[in-house]
């Protein structure tokens, strides 16, 4: 399914933020990766070839890019995808028990979704939190510190009741009036880590 | 090695001069030392990927004065990087000191073998690449001999078919990426690269098949056996081979090769370092065309008898070329050869056909036209300014004239030539460089690989851009891409124009018009000829001035027909065929006689540059086949005639007499020389040039014609 066919306006818009060169346009590779991987969840095969042509390059090209970053998916993922880190801090703090626990509690490996179509998960490379490991990201929406089990629990329960979920840091949103901010008002960088209310005491 | 902006190096203590820009590497190598190395390639852009060419390195400094800062004994202080370098990526300055084997750059070399081999599965035994393995020779000189690293090694998958020509053993790669750069940078088809990343990374294409003009390079130049020949694979071990350095002649750019026989079958060709050729690089064709020349070989002569072949010796062969020829006149022979013979051939016909007094004679396929215009080399089409390619389709008709085309499109960098040979990491080539699109114009009647790589393209009838391109040179205004065509060649300081089989075969006006333009805009000029040695052979008088040319053969009593794929319907004499296989052709003979194939024949062939290459024999067994000095010599006793060049030595001499070039002793890279006049002639429409890079010979075997459409690629329509 060709995703850009009618987006005309959306592709010149991500090509306007570039040089208007051969060098420039591959730069918008990336970007229009995260299109299509916010509209299907993952990026398929077709639509590779699809930003391929855009840009003028090959699908190799764009699949190298593409599989370097664990931010971008070849296959489908769940409503909510768990990213978690699996890096040094994360592994020392319990990371693999974390994701063991995943896989049991879920009854899926890395590559799969839950039957309900809510979870996936992902090991990824070091996410930046290591004072409060070990950490998660869900989807793109933030992060979720000092991971346990009851607060994967919680977590779950929620999701599964469809409720929302806020992670204990937001990602920052662009620049606006050169202040990076957090989604919530807070100046990026400029607080210190709070705490998840949620921790209590289990490990 | 140029004289000018040179610096002084010290490796292990003996100082060496070398051009400012030198990589460390090359200043190792200058030094006559040697330094292991993976990822570096002489034409490709140099990365430190694999870490192999650790060396110890230091400068001297500076004060803030600008006196040197001494050490204890007045000598200029070295401050050496605090861990060994890479040098193919590092750059030698003045006064450097390279130190490439001491016993922490040995324990470094040692620890990045160890390293390179964590995951290697050590196939060595049963590895296809058959010895040829850089890894493997590396790790035997300069590996520890044993690994602390015992675990399970990384599994991937194993033989798998990037397309006909090239297979793929993802397990055994070692991330040098010399094959993801020599996509993009060589041919230009970014149709490799690395999927995944750290410990999960390996090689891979989205693109359903590598395309099948220049893939087979790889395999060359890939460092362990991860990228393999299809056609020579299992065929034998790098040892078991004979190697013969020659020359390829299926196109006029007349490459480098070296052809690898072993128990008398031609198993394997690959691409020779030739800097004013074709560098490194080989096509497709050129690479792997070469199974035909084992298949179905005629090993002795043939004489039909009641209609039916049947095998004789040389003597039987004579005796019938006798019985056929007798009471014809020398006048109604004909002489046909193709155009691809060696010049020791060639200048072997034209006395025999003059000592028996016969306008009869011909090569084909050629063009009936004369270039009246400087010609250009290869070197100087990489380093233009401006290319003009007119009426060529190159990535068929020559194909490694379109990577020098590439390599003008980069800026026209040559990489720097040493003592040693040509640079190991020429620095100033860059992964990603940028291309002079504008500096490329390509006109073609249909869409070609060049129209889009060149700024200025368009599909239009060569003979009308000529004619536009002329009246715009001379100040008149055409417009569009014609008009920048012309703009881009006036402007430029160097420029080339290619001309190519569609100009070529619309006879001698085109060129006429060509020259024109060339001599207006100072430009020099390649045409690309129809045969391989289509050059040399149109500088002897083997053209038919008052006699039949090929498609008049009917009109002959008798003929020598040397390889020629087609000859009339309505000939009907005595017919004697000089093949390799038993032909459409050779099956009408009355006589055939066993030929050689370029592979295999001494002499010297002249390339579209006018360049002279040697021809070397390769040891293939092909029983009694001759070359056509003997097969006329066959000739010459039937007629009761002693032929005045009956072998290489007074063929050379000839050609000494003649041309004033001692080819017996030609350099390696080749040599241009003056060749004199070119004899011209008509030609028929039954010379219409055979273009595409898989000539109908090569493509003998069935399950090469299928994979490739079944045909050659065929010309333009007329």
């Amino acid at each position: 399914m060709l995703y850009f066919a009618d987006k005309q306006d959306l592709v010149q818009d991500i090509f306007s933020r570039y040089p208007e060169t051969e060098r420039g346009r591959r730069s918008a590779l990336m970007p229009l990766l995260r299109e299509v991987q916010n509209a299907f969840g993952y990026v398929p095969e077709e639509n590779i070839e699809e930003i391929a042509s855009l840009l003028g390059t090959t699908a190799t090209e764009v699949k190298s890019v593409m599989s370097f970053y664990s931010t971008y998916h070849t296959i489908p993922t769940g409503k909510y995808h768990l990213q978690v880190c699996a890096t040094l801090s994360c592994a020392i703090a319990g990371s693999d028990e974390l994701w063991d626990h995943l896989v049991d509690e879920l009854h899926i490996q890395q590559g799969e979704v839950t039957p309900d179509g809510l979870f996936s998960i992902q090991k990824v490379e070091c996410l930046g939190s290591c004072g409060t490991a070990p950490m998660m990201q869900i989807n793109d929406e933030g992060y979720h510190e000092c991971v346990s089990k009851k607060r994967i629990r919680l977590l779950l329960e929620k999701f599964r009741r469809g409720e929302k979920f806020d992670p204990d840091i937001l990602p920052p949103i662009p620049i606006r009036e050169g202040q990076q901010e957090l989604a919530n008002g807070l100046p990026a960088g400029g607080v210190a880590t709070t705490i998840p209310s949620l921790v209590e005491g289990e490990a | 090695m140029t004289q000018q902006n040179m610096i002084t190096v010290i490796v292990d203590g003996k100082e060496v001069q070398v051009p400012a820009g030198t990589s460390a590497i090359d200043a190792v190598f200058q030094a006559g030392r040697d330094v292991p190395y993976f990822c570096s390639q002489q034409y490709l852009s140099p990365i430190g990927a694999c870490r192999m060419c650790l060396v110890e390195a230091g400068t001297p400094r500076k004060n803030p004065d600008g006196s040197w800062i001494l050490d204890d004994e007045g000598n200029k202080k070295i401050f050496y990087f605090p861990k060994p370098m890479a040098s193919c990526t590092l750059g030698a300055s003045d006064g450097m000191v390279i130190k490439s084997q001491t016993d922490s750059v040995k324990k470094a070399q040692a620890g990045m073998m160890e390293f390179t081999l964590i995951n290697h599965p050590l196939d060595c035994p049963t590895c296809d690449k058959g010895g040829a393995c850089e890894l493997q020779d590396r790790a035997f000189e300069y590996g520890y001999g044993v690994s602390r690293f015992q675990f399970d090694r990384r599994h991937a998958e194993k033989h798998y078919e990037l397309s006909e020509f090239v297979i793929l053993d993802q397990e055994r790669c070692i991330h040098c990426k010399r094959c993801v750069r020599y996509f993009e940078e060589i041919p230009n088809q970014e149709v490799l690269d690395f999927i995944e990343r750290g410990g999960h990374t390996f090689i891979d294409t989205l693109e359903g098949g590598l395309p099948s003009n220049f893939s087979g390079n790889i395999t060359d130049i890939c460092p362990v056996g991860a990228l393999l020949d299809n056609v020579a694979r299992f065929r034998g071990r790098n040892w078991e081979y004979e190697h013969t350095s020659t020359t390829c002649t299926a196109c006029p750019v007349g490459c480098s090769i070296t052809v690898d026989s072993r128990n008398g079958r031609l198993e394997r060709i690959v691409g020779r370092d030739n800097p004013e050729v074709n560098e490194q690089w080989l096509c497709d064709a050129g690479r792997f065309g070469h199974p035909y020349v084992d298949e179905d070989r005629l090993t002795q002569p043939l004489v039909k008898v009641n209609g039916e072949f049947q095998p004789a010796t040389w003597e039987q062969a004579i005796a019938a070329i006798k019985t056929g020829l007798q009471g014809v006149p020398a006048q109604s022979i004909g002489f046909y050869t193709k155009a691809d013979i060696t010049l020791e051939e060639g200048i072997a016909l034209e006395s025999f056909v003059k000592q028996i007094g016969t306008p009869n004679v011909d090569h084909a396929p050629r063009y009936g036209v004369v270039v009246n215009a400087p010609a250009a080399t290869l070197t100087d089409v990489a380093t233009a300014d401006a290319v003009v390619v007119i009426g060529a389709d190159l990535t068929e008709e020559a194909p490694v004239v379109d990577l020098r085309i590439q390599e003008m499109l980069k800026g026209g960098i040559l990489p720097q030539q040493y003592d040693f040979g040509t640079a190991i990491a020429d620095l100033r080539l860059t992964e990603r460089m940028h291309r002079h699109r504008e500096r490329l114009a390509v006109f073609y009647p249909t869409r070609t690989r060049m129209h889009d790589v060149a700024g200025i393209a368009a599909e239009m009838n060569s003979v009308q851009v000529l004619e536009h391109l002329s009246s715009v040179v001379s100040g008149q205004y055409a417009g569009g891409a014609i008009e920048e065509a012309a703009s881009l060649l006036k402007n430029a300081k160097k420029p080339v124009i290619v001309l190519g089989s569609d100009v070529l075969k619309g006879g001698q006006i085109g060129l006429d018009i060509a020259a024109h333009i060339a001599l207006s805009v100072n430009a020099k000029v390649l045409p690309i000829p129809a045969d391989a040695n289509g050059f040399g052979l149109s500088r002897l008088e083997i053209v038919p001035q008052n006699g039949a040319d090929l498609s008049s053969m009917g009109t002959l009593k008798a003929a020598l027909v040397s390889r020629v794929t087609k000859i009339p319907e309505d000939f009907a004499g005595f017919l004697v065929v000089h093949e390799t296989q038993l032909t459409e052709v050779a099956r009408r003979a009355n006589v055939v006689l066993p030929a050689l194939t370029n592979y295999e024949k001494r002499g010297t062939t002249v390339n579209l540059e006018g360049r002279l290459l040697k021809l070397d024999p390769a040891a293939i067994s092909s029983g009694e086949s001759a070359d056509l000095i003997t097969a006329l010599g066959a000739v010459a006793e039937a007629l009761d005639l002693k032929a005045p060049i009956r072998g290489q030595r007074s063929a050379q001499k000839a050609l000494k007499d003649r041309f004033g070039v001692d080819v017996a002793n030609l350099p390696e890279q080749g040599l241009i020389a003056d060749l004199g006049r070119q004899y011209n002639a008509r030609t028929s429409r039954f010379h219409r040039p055979e273009v595409g890079m898989w000539k109908e010979v090569m493509l003998r075997s069935k399950r090469l014609k299928e994979k490739l459409g079944g045909e050659t690629h065929a010309s333009v329509a007329d």
